[in-house]
């Protein structure tokens, strides 16, 4: 989730510094502690690696490539003894030769989108400083290694300067994913450049936004109210099931580039080991205060409005096997793990009752292993990163919130025509919901 | 096209851009953005309504060189290839804007980010008669590419999905400009008070042979623009727990007396060789040059500050008024531009040679640095692409480090300096600037305006 507000904030970075060109007057100031120029880029390559065992899943012919470039100004700031830099990237291409099937063999995607990424600069032990690229950048859907791999990738920082400070990030790092060895060669380096430059006016930038802020036109009064409301705390589990996703490669178009034409496959995703606690809020604004029963009695037949939320830790485990089979019959199959995943809860859209939404809130790609595939937007749609979409749903009575042991099916069935992909969906995921305790039911006041 | 004309699509396609961006960012107002170029139906924005659309559907267009329309003059007789590009969403904004009295509307096609990472794919072959050719395969997300709507007489619009000034075709591979098939591109026309209502379907689907600027091929697309409901900008409501401050901004408009210098830039390929493999850059090697002074697009001086600070302080800020510099005001100079940027490449033996009409620049400078400079950048904007092969340069690249002198906002005209920042890649070329430039500023007409602004 941290990371998805982070790529929010990125895409705000973007078209911030588009609506800078016209409207700089209006920005706001920029709460920078020190102006750095970033420069260089880090350039991962990989290649099937025998020793790793990539002839068992046919891709020792790989080799691949993805340079994502320093772009812009940035700052840094050091609160309660923690240097925070952010490094901007422009979109990475992934360009990946002898992958499985695909023909002439090269397969090229940009998996990070419109906006790039960005590199955090953070304190390790005893002094030292490391860099990580968040979100982690990933093959997309070529070959080669998924985020996970690339995720754990921690860049050595050498800092020089007192009041001005300068970083050098410059490295090369080897690294294992799956069935593939590689390296990274980062040539960043961090210059300080004098306070009060333009921070991320001319390209992304940590500092500040430079669109214009918007006007007040109206500060809404302040007013009591009373809430009936209840709060629940819920316990979840995995019980069994999968998502299963069949796809194919289609012809022409996207397919040609993505090395995916006349391919097809499956893939199976599962929350293995998936047990926690949830607290469920539900409130509705009254005139009068009403009791505990009758607050409970209302939640069950559906007259509280659910908050959305989701239940720490945010993130959760994923595990996918996939299936991969080239045109020419050699497959590929792997299974990847990812730590991505997130569940919301909310109100169930258009529905009485609430909604339990599995999604994947930094595209990371959770659908995605070591083979060529789809990914999570081609496998369950545009919205699989968000809580109005979600990887799966699955609807939940109100009164199953307040009783005993209560089945739940994640599902999202249909079909997805997506970029080089077309995948279909069945399956599902089957958890178990309880009630654990009720931690308040009734009335409060609050502001508003 | 008239150079009018294209400057005015070039000026309406970047200010609208950031209007609509602005808009998309949440951090808009209806009444902070205003169009200042010349000759464009600019102004104060009175209302503005976004309609969102889903796309569905993808465009091709396949092309080979043609000789008939002078591929040879361009050296693009050895590609040919196919660009597949598919939006995903867009939204229309329907704008009205008031200037000197006169209230105009303007409406917009802007397609927004990509789900599935991009929207446009190429796969462009090069054939070479003496050695072994090439494939250049690569994909670019054309999110923001924006389309003016023609308004016609009477109430309608057109819409035209490849705009002289879009980007949706543009990739590092060799092949046709949006601009290029502008007349063969699908098209509808709706009424305007349709669009403005939403839930209408837009039909651009069709198939059309081409041939310009070298390149002969066709367009097919079976893409349909589905509108959702209009949305209107809701009201900006800070909420209670943010601080709010009334913010001055003057703004003194400036004009361009005086430009010296150069801009030129070696490209050349990637040495790495996955990538030059894929992207056929293998050994390619090039320039890019200005090759025509720049048309400025809008210049202006800006003081921001609070509206508790006197007027005259703002002045102050500006150079206008004698003083020391006062605490509290922000000061920044900023100058779009756009100029025909051309490129020239060589790879096994062949070369290819072309002109990006439309190549922009925004050169930005604020604070201070040690001494009192004026100091910040000069970044690509705009269309860079030409029909070679090349790098992207996409919006906000910085080409140039920009600096202003200590004093210079007390002369009556002040000169910004550009220098060449360091070689930079562009994911499988390398660019090297070179060169300088100098922009003498002449002061002109101040403005100002006061906002209640968030401060937290």
């Amino acid at each position: 989730l941290r990371n998805a507000v982070a790529r929010r904030l990125r895409a705000a970075h973007g078209t911030g510094v588009v609506v800078a060109l016209v409207a700089l007057a209006l920005a706001a100031p920029a709460a920078a502690d020190e102006s750095l120029a970033p420069s260089g880029s880090l350039t991962y390559t990989w290649h099937g690696d025998p020793a790793r065992g990539c002839a068992a899943a046919n891709l020792c012919g790989v080799q691949g490539a993805l340079t994502v470039e320093a772009q812009g100004t940035t700052t840094g700031g050091t609160s309660n003894r923690i240097t925070q830099v952010g490094i901007e990237f422009s979109a990475g291409t992934v360009r990946v030769l002898g992958a499985p099937g695909a023909a002439p063999g090269a397969c090229v995607d940009v998996p990070s989108g419109t906006f790039g990424g960005s590199l955090v600069i953070r304190h390790g032990p005893h002094g030292s400083l490391f860099g990580q690229v968040e979100p982690p950048l990933s093959s997309g859907r070529c070959v080669g290694p998924t985020e996970q791999d690339l995720g754990g990738i921690r860049f050595p920082v050498v800092k020089t300067g007192t009041e001005r400070r300068s970083f050098d990030l410059r490295s090369t790092q080897a690294f294992a994913a799956g069935p593939f060895s590689g390296s990274v060669v980062s040539t960043l380096v961090l210059t300080a450049t004098a306070n009060g430059g333009l921070g991320g006016l001319s390209g992304g930038g940590s500092g500040s936004f430079f669109g214009p802020p918007p006007v007040v036109v109206g500060v809404p009064s302040r007013r009591k109210v009373l809430l009936e409301r209840v709060v629940l705390r819920d316990r979840l589990r995995s019980l069994s099931g999968a998502l299963d996703v069949a796809f194919s490669g289609g012809s022409g178009g996207f397919c040609v580039t993505l090395g995916s034409c006349g391919a097809s496959g499956t893939l199976a995703l599962t929350l293995p080991g998936f047990d926690r606690t949830l607290t469920i809020t539900a409130t509705r604004v009254v005139r009068r205060r009403v009791s505990a029963r009758q607050a409970l009695a209302d939640l069950r037949h559906g007259r509280l409005s659910f908050e959305t939320g989701v239940p720490p830790p945010a993130s959760l485990t994923t595990q996918v096997t996939e299936t991969f089979q080239a045109p020419d019959g050699a497959t590929c199959v792997d299974t990847a793990v990812a730590r991505e995943a997130a569940l919301f809860f909310g109100d169930a859209p258009g529905a009485r009752g609430s909604s339990i939404t599995l999604s994947d809130p930094d595209g990371a790609g959770v659908v995605r292993s070591h083979c060529p595939g789809p990914g999570d937007s081609d496998a369950f749609g545009n919205f699989a990163g968000n809580p109005f979409g979600g990887i799966a749903r699955a609807t939940v009575a109100p009164a199953a919130l307040t009783s005993g042991d209560t089945a739940v099916r994640l599902v999202k069935p249909g079909s997805t025509t997506g970029l080089g992909y077309v995948a279909t969906r069945s399956g599902a995921i089957e958890l178990e919901l309880s009630l654990v305790r009720v931690l308040h039911a009734g009335t409060i006041q609050v502001t508003r | 096209m008239t150079k009018r004309g294209r400057l005015t699509a070039l000026a309406v396609a970047l200010l609208a851009l950031a209007a609509l961006v602005a808009a998309s960012a949440q951090a808009q107002s209806q009444s902070s953005v205003l169009f200042f170029a010349p000759g464009i139906p600019g102004g104060k924005v009175l209302s503005e309504t976004n309609i969102p659309a889903t796309v569905e559907g993808q465009l091709t267009v396949t092309y080979h060189g043609d000789p008939g329309t002078g591929c040879a003059a361009y050296g693009l007789c050895a590609y040919s290839g196919t660009v597949v590009v598919r939006p995903e969403s867009g939204s229309f904004a329907v704008v009205t804007s008031r200037r000197r009295g006169r209230v105009r509307q303007l409406v917009l096609l802007e397609f927004g980010p990509a789900n599935s990472g991009y929207t446009t794919a190429a796969v462009v072959q090069r054939s070479n008669p003496t050695g072994a050719g090439g494939t250049c395969e690569d994909a670019q997300d054309a999110s923001f590419s924006t389309s003016p709507v023609q308004l016609l007489h009477g109430g309608s619009a057109t819409i035209t999905l490849l705009a002289r000034t879009g980007t949706l075709l543009s990739t590092r591979c060799a092949g046709p400009l949006d601009g290029d098939l502008h007349s063969a591109s699908p098209v509808a026309t709706v009424a305007l008070r349709r669009l403005e209502h939403g839930g209408i379907s837009i039909d651009l689907t069709g198939a059309r042979p081409f041939a310009a600027h070298g390149f002969a091929g066709t367009i097919a697309s079976s893409i349909v623009l589905k509108l959702g409901k209009p949305q209107p900008p809701s009201a900006n409501v800070t909420p209670p727990q943010v601080k709010t401050a009334r913010i001055r901004t003057v703004t003194e408009r400036l004009s361009v007396a005086r430009v010296g210098g150069s801009f030129r830039a070696v490209v050349t390929g990637s040495s790495e060789p996955v990538v030059c493999q894929v992207l056929d850059t293998c050994g390619i090697t090039g320039t890019l040059n200005l090759t025509a002074a720049p048309r400025v697009l809008s210049a202006d001086v800006i003081a921001t500050g609070r509206a508790s600070h006197p007027y005259g302080d703002f002045l102050t800020a500006l150079g206008v008024r004698p003083g020391p510099r006062p605490r509290g005001i922000s000061v920044a100079v900023t100058v779009l531009w756009a100029a025909p940027a051309s490129e020239a490449l060589a790879q096994a033996g062949a070369s290819c040679t072309d002109t990006a009409p439309d190549a922009g620049f925004l050169v930005a400078l604020g604070g201070r640095r040690a001494g009192g400079k004026l100091a910040g950048a000069a970044s690509s904007i705009g269309p860079w692409r030409t029909r070679c092969p090349g790098p992207s340069l996409g919006s906000g690249v910085p080409l140039f480090s920009a600096s202003a002198s200590a004093g210079a906002l007390r002369h009556a005209r002040f000169s910004i300096t550009l220098r060449p920042r360091a070689p930079f890649g562009d994911d499988g070329y390398l660019v090297s600037p070179s060169g300088g430039l100098s922009l003498e500023l002449r002061r002109g007409r101040i403005s100002q305006s006061v906002q209640v602004q968030p401060t937290g």
